[in-house]
């Protein structure tokens, strides 16, 4: 009944998001016929493009059409390249997903350790410096990181690819500007985790058995510090597959970011409506599953309820 | 129709070779072959099948695939292409193609007339939706079958696999010029035929490479064509880089991983003090004009007075320097790129004290209050709109600016009485002043949406004079009705010219034969690399 009344609202939620997309595209100015004839079709031209995509129908009509659309996993075709939305999706998906991953792999080497170790020597003058380090790169914006990135280590060094994707060696820079911005959050959630976990009496029993430090601190007490911590990084990854905006666009890195963000710049309407869509499903569906692993990991929160 | 090798040859146009007779590069190096070259741009194009993309990045890469019966020369020359001879009748209604024998698309079929018939029908299908259907209008039967009136194009025939025959319904002196536009290039139609809707995912054609990968919006890579018989091109491949933004094309160009990729203006600023990179730009001339219209239906831009007085009042050597550095300003509607001159046109000089004297004599002493309006995407506009707004309040004029998207500002700008005044451009579609007279100015055809002719201009004297140019068949007499019309245009002053646009491109130095083109701008089939150490250079 639960996971009834859980897909109900991740399906509800889903719903509005799709509505308030086509709301929000339906209320931009310009023709669209324009956008996909082009600035010089002649009315005659244009008159059949609009018969083409439905344009004339009523507003509700259309929407109508919308949720058909979504319900048969349709996401339209792109008003610039024709190409169907889905498919530019899931071309571009590996990419995304690799990216995230080698950041992912990037953020929680540095932040396990440094989080471990600040949890160990708390109130010391590295933990203070790590803190202020963690909250400088919490406030550093993605676009501007990317950019300095890249000219620092890609331009003006040539230690790496400035941009494009031929290779893996052209996800380093980017999947290190992600970790920058990330691993500093990750090293104080840790921290905190830990903190709570090392006052346990397990974690006090394992020092009287004489166990050794690294042991105590890798092996017990992290595994239980990481059950929060892995929660939040299936949302933030999830986050991460809806498209590295800012980052992947800087680095012209052919994913679901870019896809986005180069739709914007051409009105590309049903572009805009899928990925968004694509993105929200990302969130919701881990949203879901989060909430029901949780469930199963942590005993207690069943018994909360 | 009689054979009229004589007349053609009158017009400079027919060329009786069985060769392409496109001039070599003028690079004094010796151009090496191989390589591949590598192209930034920033936007994909829905499609290059030619039926679909109409614009100046996407022509040249067109270029690089499809080909058609003639084509320009180094200048604005007509030459064969894969034709080997043409001519035209006595009345100017009817051209005769042969066909180069041996000419075969990418599959390896041979080209035959019947694919010229196909590809020009397809063009006029209404459900190709192709922009390119207007300019083939003239052709007997084509507005029939437009309309889905007829099956077929009266006006085309294919007596025989090598022959390919094209009746107008009226004589069109331009005829001849979009005969030479990518529109035109031929299809396979079996392939057409077979993928409808997706030959844009297998585009085949007759031009020197052809598309090995299409990753939309993300790249292209063109393959030499191993059919191709024409005159190769030097470089083994053509890689398209689709993304990034010039500040980032910019910097992969310095790294050597682009070659050629369009420039912006702090780029070029940039570029141009660095002593090593200053070789690294490179200026291309357009047969562009970018203008400021008064609309001469709107109060008070009906008066030929006030419209003069602004003319005195903008200064366009100083707006053209604020749209970009490297832009040429225009005292004139036709650009000099196309290539064209009118010495005779009246000049006006920026001089404010004559414009103010100027509209206190059109009856508006404390001048007055307007909108002007400019795209938002073209950042340049935005700068002179800003330095118009300047100088006019100098002369009492009040500008209160307006952005729009693209779309929405065409909307406008076309409708009638709806925009008083703004900025625009206009870029040739081929190398004629009709494209730019005829077009923006003839009265007659004013419409009350979807109007080229901004100004909403209407002298029924320039009108004349544009149809007479059109109607004759002289070059020397077309030449003289078209400056007219441009003197009488510029005195009624319903634009006020600004500038031509000159786009300033990055090339690596290695890249040689980046020559340019009064059409085509540049042609990749010309472009070769140096593969020596050179390849290697990193910029800046």
């Amino acid at each position: 009944m639960r996971l009834l009344n859980r897909l109900v609202w991740s399906l509800v939620t889903l719903l509005g998001t799709a509505t308030l997309i086509f709301i929000l595209t339906s209320v931009i100015p310009g023709d669209v016929a324009r956008i996909v004839a082009g600035p010089k079709a002649t009315p005659e031209v244009l008159r059949q493009v609009r018969q083409r995509y439905h344009l004339d129908d009523p507003v509700l009509l259309r929407l109508g059409h919308y949720y058909v659309q979504l319900l048969h996993g349709d996401l339209g075709h792109s008003f610039v390249t024709d190409q169907p939305v889905a498919q530019a999706i899931l071309t571009r998906l590996p990419l995304t997903a690799a990216l995230c991953a080698t950041a992912v792999v990037m953020w929680m080497l540095v932040a396990v350790h440094v989080g471990v170790l600040t949890a160990k020597f708390r109130g010391s003058p590295f933990d203070r410096a790590i803190l202020v380090l963690a909250t400088i790169s919490l406030s550093l914006p993605a676009f501007w990181l990317a950019r300095m990135f890249q000219y620092s280590f890609a331009y003006k060094l040539g230690w790496f690819p400035v941009a494009a994707f031929h290779g893996f060696e052209h996800l380093l820079l980017p999947g290190a500007t992600l970790a920058t911005l990330y691993a500093g959050y990750y090293a104080r959630f840790i921290h905190t985790s830990m903190v709570e976990v090392m006052d346990t009496p397990y974690v006090r029993a394992a020092r009287a058995k004489g166990t050794s430090e690294t042991t105590v601190l890798f092996h017990h007490a992290l595994r239980n510090a990481m059950i929060p911590v892995v929660t939040i990084l299936g949302m933030d990854i999830a986050g991460l597959l809806g498209g590295v905006l800012f980052t992947e666009h800087v680095f012209a890195l052919p994913g679901i970011g870019t896809l986005a963000v180069q739709s914007v710049f051409t009105l590309d309407v049903p572009v805009i409506m899928g990925t968004v869509m694509f993105s929200a499903t990302m969130v919701v569906a881990a949203n879901l599953v989060v909430d029901l692993l949780y469930r199963r990991i942590d005993p207690r929160i069943k018994d909360a309820h | 129709m009689t054979s009229t090798k004589g007349l053609a040859a009158k017009f400079a146009i027919i060329v009786l070779v069985n060769c392409r007779v496109l001039a070599s590069p003028p690079d004094s190096e010796k151009p090496q072959r191989g390589g591949t070259l590598k192209v930034g741009v920033m936007v994909d194009w829905r499609s290059l099948d030619p039926a679909r993309a109409f614009d100046a990045d996407s022509a040249p890469l067109q270029k690089l695939l499809f080909r058609g019966l003639i084509d320009f020369d180094d200048g604005i020359g007509l030459v064969p292409d894969q034709a080997s001879d043409w001519n035209i009748s006595p009345d100017g209604k009817v051209y005769t193609f042969h066909l180069r024998p041996g000419v075969r698309f990418s599959n390896g079929r041979e080209v035959e007339a019947e694919d010229y018939v196909f590809s020009f029908e397809r063009m006029l299908d209404a459900k190709t939706s192709s922009t390119g259907q207007t300019y083939l209008l003239g052709i007997l039967g084509a507005p029939e079958f437009n309309q889905g009136k007829a099956a077929h194009v009266a006006g085309l025939h294919a007596p025989d696999p090598h022959t390919f025959v094209v009746e107008l319904k009226e004589p069109q002196f331009t005829f001849r010029y979009v005969l030479a536009m990518n529109f035109c290039d031929v299809l396979p139609r079996d392939v057409v035929q077979k993928y409808g809707d997706d030959f844009q995912y297998h585009l085949t054609g007759s031009g020197p490479y052809y598309i090995k990968e299409w990753r939309r919006n993300i790249s292209y890579q063109f393959e030499r064509n191993p059919y191709y018989t024409g005159k190769d091109g030097y470089v083994d491949a053509v890689h398209l880089f689709i993304g990034g933004d010039t500040t980032l094309t910019g910097m992969m160009l310095q790294r050597g991983e682009l070659d050629w990729a369009r420039s912006s203006l702090p780029d070029y600023v940039r570029f141009k003090r660095d002593p090593k990179l200053r070789s690294w730009m490179q200026l291309v001339d357009t047969a562009n004009t970018d203008y400021f219209f008064m609309n001469t239906e709107v109060k008070p831009f009906d008066n030929v007075q006030v419209r003069r007085a602004i003319s005195h009042a903008i200064d366009p050597d100083r707006m053209a320097k604020l749209a970009g550095e490297y832009n040429l300003p225009s005292h004139e509607i036709v650009p000099p790129a196309m290539p064209w001159s009118n010495s005779g046109l009246p000049r006006y000089d920026y001089n404010p004290d004559k414009a103010r004297a100027m509209l206190r004599e059109a009856g508006y002493p404390n001048g007055f209050k307007t909108e002007l309006w400019y795209i938002l995407s073209r950042e340049d506009d935005g700068r002179v709109a800003q330095g118009i707004q300047e100088e006019l309040r100098a002369i009492g004029v009040r500008i209160e600016i307006h952005q729009a998207s693209y779309i929405a500002f065409q909307l406008k700008a076309e409708a009638r009485k709806e925009v008083p005044c703004g900025i625009w451009g206009w870029m040739e579609d081929y190398p004629d002043a009709s494209d730019f007279l005829d077009v923006l100015f003839n009265g007659e055809r004013i419409t009350d949406t979807d109007c080229n002719n901004t100004a909403f201009y209407n002298n029924p004297t320039v009108n004349r004079l544009i149809d007479q140019g059109n109607a004759s068949n002289d070059v020397g007499e077309r030449t003289k009705y078209y400056r007219d019309a441009e003197k009488l245009i510029m005195t009624d002053a319903p634009w006020v010219p600004i500038l031509h646009e000159r786009v300033p491109m990055m090339k690596h130095s290695r890249l040689h034969g980046t020559t340019e083109h009064p059409v085509w701008l540049w042609r990749y089939q010309y472009m070769w690399l140096d593969q020596s150490e050179k390849s290697k250079e990193v910029g800046g």
